[in-house]
């Protein structure tokens, strides 16, 4: 199918539509996930029956306010624009224009699929809180409403548009594995699990404990030529590996569970990527609103010839809810070769031709200024580790010196800037790189900066501000450029941003 | 330093049938650094006797003679920051935006297209409104940059400041 029909009669979504009966168990859900953890413990630690009341109470009452929250939600889809009505103290009436809704996010986990329900997020340009969140209604409704707000005109013409059946990208299951083995998703959940090992367990019953003790006698029983201090080293080399793979194999489940069947597609107007195994994602934002592009590679994904693709939309940068930033559309190619990273991000973008930027280099003494940032840190680290290493903090320090000196070299020879007139880049980075890329008309504010730092050594910051920017690891801020390069560069970009 | 060194005006020259606008340049209130500096003495003061009660209390009155210390580094300071600040400012309107130049050590410039700029506000304090200064605060799309704010105007200049911007619309680049 390539052109969807028109809607039914648009009669029979214009009255009062109610959330899903259920909602008010999802709705609780939600709640209670984010104090999950606390209640657990409360009722697995806590001494006496009066903390599991006050659990139970505690989980009434939220119970009860989702309970009348959903019952109480109304919303209807006019010719133009969008109606909601919602509250049970203060009841909010709100008229959202179909034209101001840029993201759709649709959430499912398994609760969700069992009922064949979506948590809906409508999220506009700017605001702390989405414009509509519709925690639950059916899928039909979901499909319906997207469907509303799709073939609204928006500029140019949307009904008679092929939408692409194919979608731009999909991931296969090795795609994800190899995602899994070059991330480390899930390293802080195996150091929270590790250090409550440490915490419970008494010292000679400690997991970790055992582990090394096993290795120990292990090494030093195959051969007695071992030096006790070679039995321990070895013992805990083997323990790091070990504990290395298991943060790699939690890491490729994670993968698997967060991106499965990861899928984006994409029309003249939005975009939209799929995934999840057990929580179903879908993301969608118009494709006008997407400010930048980033992608970064690590070392290890470096060695595999991979690399990944995000972007940043224009929504809410100040997020009321934790997870509603991450929410967003945001990877278009979670993994991916480098001309694979090109093709899709020439489609988000177009006119952009990653290949062909002309990349211009930063200060020639930027890895002076770097290097010098660092080691003021190591410094810091120096004085208590003498008092705790002793003369070994010799050796120690000489290496952190090198280390420090690669990695400002390093650093300095891959950092870059590019403009060509339409678009502005920058890249930086030593073993993890990262590329970053917007129109120019996508930015907000320029801004030069410089302390006393960089006056001494005649170089500038240069920043241009987009809208819903979020740090990402790399922002559009170019730090350690010539004063008259930044100069004229801020000139240049001014006045096209005018 | 030479003003037209930092020029930002549109390499491309205004429509013909567009007067062009003299850039108006941003003048500070003249009594800002007044303001400030008996502003932070002001502050000083009860700091200074916070400290001193406390040293009673504790019986120690090296205490009180260390916060005297401190609080004084710290005006002394703001006294000479002030004068420093007011004298490096920089600031214009031009046809295509707004333009600010500041700080001592850590200069900043920014320039803020005006059709980027969301809305405006202008904002009074009830020491500034004694003198007649007001705050000049722009909201772009941005997000490191959301809020551009001109501390010290003359009351009137924030307002036409503001009335001028909010005048021009066009593509806000989101």
């Amino acid at each position: 199918m390539t052109v969807s029909e028109p809607l039914a009669p648009v009669a029979t979504l214009s009255t009062d539509q109610r959330l899903h009966p259920w909602s008010w168990m999802f709705a609780m859900v939600a709640q209670l996930r984010a104090m999950l953890l606390p209640i657990v413990l409360l009722v697995v630690f806590g001494r006496g029956d009066r903390w599991v009341w006050l659990g139970l109470i505690g989980a009434g009452s939220v119970a009860m306010y989702s309970w009348i929250y959903s019952r109480n939600f109304r919303y209807r889809i006019g010719a133009s624009e969008l109606l909601v009505r919602a509250g049970i103290f203060s009841k909010v009436e709100r008229h959202i224009p179909f034209a101001r809704i840029q993201n759709i996010v649709q959430k499912r986990h398994l609760l969700h699929r069992i009922f064949g329900v979506t948590e809906l997020r409508l999220e506009s340009a700017g605001g702390a809180k989405p414009e509509a969140v519709m925690n639950v209604i059916t899928v039909e409704a979901a499909d319906a409403l997207e469907r509303v707000l799709r073939d609204q005109p928006t500029g140019a013409q949307t009904v008679a548009d092929a939408v692409t059946t194919r979608p731009w990208v999909e991931l296969r299951m090795a795609d994800l594995l190899r995602l899994g083995l070059l991330s480390n998703r899930g390293w802080a959940l195996i150091g929270a699990l590790l250090a409550l090992t440490w915490q419970f367990e008494d010292n000679q019953r400690n997991p970790m404990r055992q582990l090394y003790q096993l290795f120990e006698q292990g090494f030093s029983s195959w051969s007695h030529a071992f030096l006790t201090w070679t039995t321990k080293l070895f013992s805990f080399v083997l323990l790091a590996l070990l504990l290395l793979l298991l943060i790699k194999l939690v890491s490729m489940l994670m993968t698997v569970i967060q991106f499965y069947q990861f899928q984006l597609s994409g029309d003249q107007q939005r975009l939209a990527t799929h995934s999840g195994l057990l929580t179903r994602h879908t993301a969608s934002a118009r494709r006008d609103k997407i400010q930048r592009l980033i992608v970064g590679e690590s070392g290890l994904a470096r060695i595999m010839s991979r690399r990944w693709l995000s972007c940043e939309v224009a929504g809410s940068s100040h997020a009321s809810e934790p997870d509603q930033k991450t929410m967003r559309l945001r990877w278009l190619l979670p993994i991916g070769t480098a001309s694979e990273v090109e093709t899709i991000a020439a489609r988000v973008l177009p006119g952009l031709n990653f290949a062909a930027l002309h990349w211009q280099p930063l200060h020639a003494n930027a890895w002076r200024r770097v290097a010098k940032g660092s080691l003021v840190w190591w410094l810091f680290l120096l004085i208590p580790g003498t008092y705790f290493f002793g003369l070994w903090m010799i050796p120690l320090a000489a290496t952190l010196a090198a280390a420090a000196y690669l990695h400002a070299r390093g650093w300095a020879a891959f950092a870059a800037y590019a403009w060509d007139g339409e678009f502005i880049a920058f890249r930086a980075g030593w073993l993890h790189r990262r590329w970053t890329v917007a129109r120019i008309d996508k930015g907000q504010s320029i801004s030069l900066t410089h302390t006393p730092f960089d006056r001494r050594n005649d170089m500038q910051t240069l920043q241009i501000d987009t809208a819903g920017a979020s740090s990402n690891g790399i922002s559009l801020a170019i730090p350690y450029l010539p004063t008259a390069t930044a100069r004229s560069l801020a000139d240049a970009l001014g006045a096209s941003l005018t | 330093m030479n003003e037209s060194d930092h020029s930002l005006a549109p390499a491309i020259a205004p429509a013909a049938h567009a007067p062009p606008l003299q850039a108006q340049i941003l003048l500070l209130h003249p009594q800002l650094t007044r303001v400030w500096r008996w502003g932070a003495v002001l502050a000083a003061l009860p700091a200074i006797g916070i400290g001193s009660v406390v040293a009673a209390a504790l019986g120690k009155p090296w205490i009180a003679a260390l916060v005297i210390f401190v609080v004084m580094l710290v005006v002394v300071f703001i006294w000479n920051y002030a004068r420093a600040y007011v004298a490096r400012f920089r600031g214009r309107l031009q046809q295509d935006g707004l333009w600010v130049e500041r700080g001592v050590w850590w200069r900043n410039e920014t320039f803020v297209p005006r059709s980027r700029i969301q809305h405006t506000e202008v904002e009074q304090g009830p020491l500034a409104r004694r003198y007649g200064m007001a705050s000049l605060k722009l909201f772009t799309a941005g997000a490191s940059h959301a809020e551009i704010g001109i501390d010290g105007l003359a009351h009137a200049q924030a307002l036409a400041l503001r009335d001028d911007l909010l005048g021009r619309t066009g593509h806000d680049g989101v």
